[in-house]
């Protein structure tokens, strides 16, 4: 498999890239939930801090397929309706920008907090805004209500790839798998 | 800075009998929290971050031109610990850390300051959450037209005074190590003493 994108898949780079994220998404979803039923604590300041040094290693790796996506044309999408490369195209769009927002808006509530953000302990980010109660708990609503919209999105994306693997056997979901369909 | 918090600075008496000849900026003063500030900068998951105690008094005795006389008695309101999130100061001021109910105050006294390298150094002691230890402070003063600047810092290690019981004795997500600073304006102590 090429590194770079082909005509009918992407390469490894995008695909590792796409997939890490994935799993990382999945972590922060189990991380935050998990930092929410806990009450302030050793095990509560634990899991926000992974789930901040996480959110960190997000934002980079979303630079990096933003860089990719507009360096490295992805393959064509298979033929489907106008209505559908739009909805598809939106959503991608919209799925990089909340990739970009969550860390963003969740390195903000940190600072709001006075809680900064520590990169895995090993490098401290500088705060973003000066300490805020109030604004602490705007961000903590806007980062929520991009999660749920991230989730939202993401249920979408995973319906339309099965949609069209399944209903269409176009083979679109093969394009960001190392094996199956077309090279 | 208001000078509100600042009682007259009353200058020590060999200073006043040669008030001609005193040095504008030996004097003794009584400062509160108006006068300046008190923070501390801690460690949690590997990030730094400041509070700052809103109540204290300090009664200073101070002159760069004989620091052995110099005396310190600095009284901290442990309550009024402030981090900027209120669940994070309820637990400072709870059992597991300062403990305020029992050790509403904890208190730095000293005398004899030592002339350094980089200023002046006070070994004095500090009493927090009820154990009492020996700390150094460094410090600097400095005087201006409108009176003198006095400031400096120390690193204390929590664990020494018991700050941190219990899931918090530990320095994984916590850290050990505590820098205090203060920063204080005081007026010239020499308006004090012409009253």
């Amino acid at each position: 498999m090429p590194l770079s994108n082909s005509a009918n898949r992407y390469g490894i780079v995008a695909q590792l890239l796409h997939w890490s994220v994935v799993v990382l998404l999945i972590a922060q979803f189990i991380l935050a939930e998990a930092a929410e039923e806990l009450p302030l604590g050793v095990e509560k300041l634990a899991m926000l801090a992974r789930h901040k040094s996480v959110g960190i290693t997000i934002l980079g790796l979303a630079f990096l397929r933003i860089v990719l996506r507009l360096a490295d044309r992805p393959p064509p999408p298979p033929p489907m309706p106008a209505w559908q490369r739009l909805a598809a195209a939106t959503s991608h769009w919209a799925m990089y920008a909340i990739l970009f927002a969550m860390p963003l808006s969740g390195w903000m509530m940190s600072s709001a907090a006075n809680y900064p953000v520590s990169w895995f302990g090993l490098v401290q980010l500088p705060d973003l805004v000066v300490p805020s109660e109030s604004l602490q708990e705007v961000l903590h609503e806007i980062h929520e209500v991009l999660a749920g919209t991230l989730l939202f999105l993401v249920g979408l994306h995973v319906l339309a790839a099965f949609k069209h693997q399944f209903v269409d056997r176009d083979g679109l979901i093969t394009r960001m798998l190392p094996w199956g369909g077309r090279d | 800075m208001g000078r509100k918090g600042l009682t007259a600075g009353v200058v020590a008496g060999t200073c006043l009998a040669l008030a001609a000849g005193c040095p504008a900026s030996a004097g003794s003063w009584r400062a509160d929290q108006s006068a300046g500030g008190l923070s501390f900068e801690a460690t949690q998951a590997g990030a730094r971050f400041t509070g700052r105690f809103e109540r204290f008094t300090a009664d200073i005795a101070f002159d760069p031109a004989a620091p052995a006389d110099c005396r310190f008695d600095v009284t901290i309101t442990t309550a009024s610990a402030q981090t900027g999130e209120s669940q994070r100061d309820g637990l400072l001021k709870g059992e597991d850390f300062f403990w305020v109910e029992r050790y509403p105050a904890a208190s730095f006294r000293g005398s004899g300051c030592q002339v350094t390298e980089a200023g002046f150094e006070l070994d004095g002691e500090l009493t927090l959450r009820g154990v009492t230890r020996p700390v150094s402070l460094g410090f600097d003063f400095e005087t201006g037209p409108d009176g003198s600047r006095l400031s400096g810092a120390t690193t204390l290690h929590r664990l020494d005074f018991g700050v941190g019981q219990g899931e918090w004795a530990g320095t994984q997500w916590v850290g050990g190590d505590v820098t205090v600073r203060f920063d204080l304006a005081l007026p010239p102590a020499r308006a004090g003493a012409a009253r």
